[in-house]
């Protein structure tokens, strides 16, 4: 059988390396979206893809790896820009240099990162989805939420012990102030891309169960792991936003701000955060009842001990009182009984004066004082005569002097 | 008068600051007094009740976490 030439895999490799480095890709700015994000011995390794714009559909996808030498440069970089590490989901434009490994095949080696490009299309993502929000009504929704007073029934979202569930649970039970809370841990992935739909499930469990919560805490501890896009997602924003129960969210953000932490009732930077805030609650709960408990002993206690002064008081006053008031009475009646003599002496007095006017009166108008004044009274067969009509010549007459009666007739009688 | 067991929380509550605001207002009299003072007293101490935890009950979550962690 006559064999075919046939060319080597080792030479396949050599031309296609060839053929990979005579591409022109060689410090190339690109831009792609990350995916499958993991560090290894230092080195961090990635897929890189395009996704279609309207379908997802991917349209490309190629390996790419940072060595050791850039990548804690590159990653500090980064994060100072943009407020994460770099993470899975992001897109990123790099400086890259492709190149053909006989045995890994195809892959794009980075030697620069513009950070400044994901913060622009996370920026942009985010405006979006707040633009989306707002235009669909939704976006206060959770924000205007009312706590109710206390908050103590706490439904919580986190990855099964993971350090935020943890660190939240120890400050919330372990603060020294023995607070009661009833907390109920609804697992879900916290990392990556699978976050939102996961935190959207555990979301519809406690949903189901609203009336047995007073609030919701969603927490993941903070620190290199955290990833910037899982929490800048429409479908999560809009959930929380239109969530019935507030909504805490402490996922470890540094210094950015997701879309999650804008819909939210409360954004905590850490799950102790959260916690706190939560004592910090009930702190004032336990604060105002003591300011009532202690109101209400002095009011109380002042009522009492004020009534019991008040009877004291009158106590003391009542024998004093009794004494000036016998006192007054008797002061009064001394005071009349002074007065009788005098009184009595001037009503004499004022009689007599009456009684002396009344004789000098019946004196003048007596018939003796004015026959002494030269009046005399005529009388005939007894009566008075006032008028000279009542005479005839020789009439016997009587008049009366005053020391004496004279009795005549008349002689001649003339009438004017 | 509802019996405490059954009020909320912030129904306790309301009820326990309009006692201190009628001591307050002066317009509680004597006789009603010690009533209101006493009906005051296990507000307070139910909502307290409410809000902290007993020492056994603060033990068995310690050792809750105990486990879990």
């Amino acid at each position: 059988m006559e064999h075919r030439e046939a060319m080597t895999l080792t030479e396949v490799s050599r031309r296609l390396s060839d053929a990979v480095t005579g591409a022109g890709i060689n410090d190339v700015w690109i831009t792609a979206e990350t995916s499958d994000l993991r560090s290894s011995g230092g080195h961090c390794y990635m897929e890189l893809i395009q996704k279609h714009p309207d379908t997802g559909a991917t349209l490309a996808r190629v390996r790419a790896n940072i060595w050791a030498s850039r990548y804690a440069t590159l990653n500090r970089r980064f994060m100072h820009t943009t407020g994460s590490p770099l993470a899975s989901g992001i897109r990123v434009m790099l400086c890259v240099t492709a190149s053909y490994h006989p045995v890994y095949g195809m892959s794009l080696t980075v030697d620069d990162i513009d950070a400044e490009y994901t913060l622009g299309d996370l920026l942009r993502r985010r405006r979006e989805i707040i633009r989306r929000l707002t235009e669909e009504g939704v976006i206060d929704m959770n924000r205007q939420l009312e706590w109710p007073v206390p908050a103590q029934r706490i439904a919580v979202v986190s990855a099964d012990g993971a350090a935020g569930y943890g660190d939240f649970m120890h400050q919330l039970y372990l603060n020294g102030r023995r607070l009661r809370f009833h907390t109920e841990l609804f697992p879900a992935v916290l990392q990556g891309e699978k976050a939102p739909s996961s935190i959207i499930e555990a979301l519809d469990r406690i949903a189901m169960r609203s009336d047995e919560f007073d609030g919701v805490v969603i927490i993941r501890g903070g620190g290199a792991t955290s990833d910037l896009a899982s929490f800048d997602d429409y479908d999560l924003a809009a959930n929380v936003a239109q969530f019935p129960l507030p909504v805490i969210v402490g996922v470890g953000h540094e210094r950015d701000v997701t879309v999650l932490d804008y819909v939210a009732n409360m954004r905590v930077k850490t799950p102790t955060a959260a916690a706190e805030w939560l004592i910090g609650q009930a702190m004032e709960q336990i604060q105002l009842l003591g300011q009532l408990g202690s109101e209400l002993y002095r009011l109380v206690s002042g009522r009492i001990s004020g009534d019991a002064r008040q009877l004291a008081y009158i106590e003391g006053q009542l024998a004093p009182l009794a004494r000036a008031a016998h006192e007054r009475a008797r002061q009064r009646l001394d005071g009349i009984a002074g007065q009788i003599p005098q009184l009595a002496a001037n009503i004499l007095d004022r009689s007599r004066q009456q009684l002396d006017s009344l004789g000098r009166l019946l004196d003048i108008l007596s018939p003796q004082s004015t026959l002494r004044r030269g009046y005399t009274i005529t009388r005939s067969g007894g009566r008075t005569l006032t008028s000279v009509k009542q005479l005839a010549s020789g009439q016997r007459l009587t008049t009366s002097f005053a020391d004496g009666e004279a009795e005549y007739m008349i002689i001649n009688l003339s009438i004017k | 008068m509802t019996p405490i067991e059954e009020l909320s929380y912030s129904q306790a509550l309301e009820e326990l600051e309009s006692i201190v605001a009628s001591l307050r207002g002066n317009n509680c009299d004597v006789d009603t007094l010690a009533a209101r003072t006493a009906r005051a007293a296990a507000l307070l101490e139910a909502c307290r009740t409410r809000l902290t935890l007993t020492e056994t009950q603060l033990a068995e979550i310690l050792e809750k976490l105990k486990v879990d962690s």
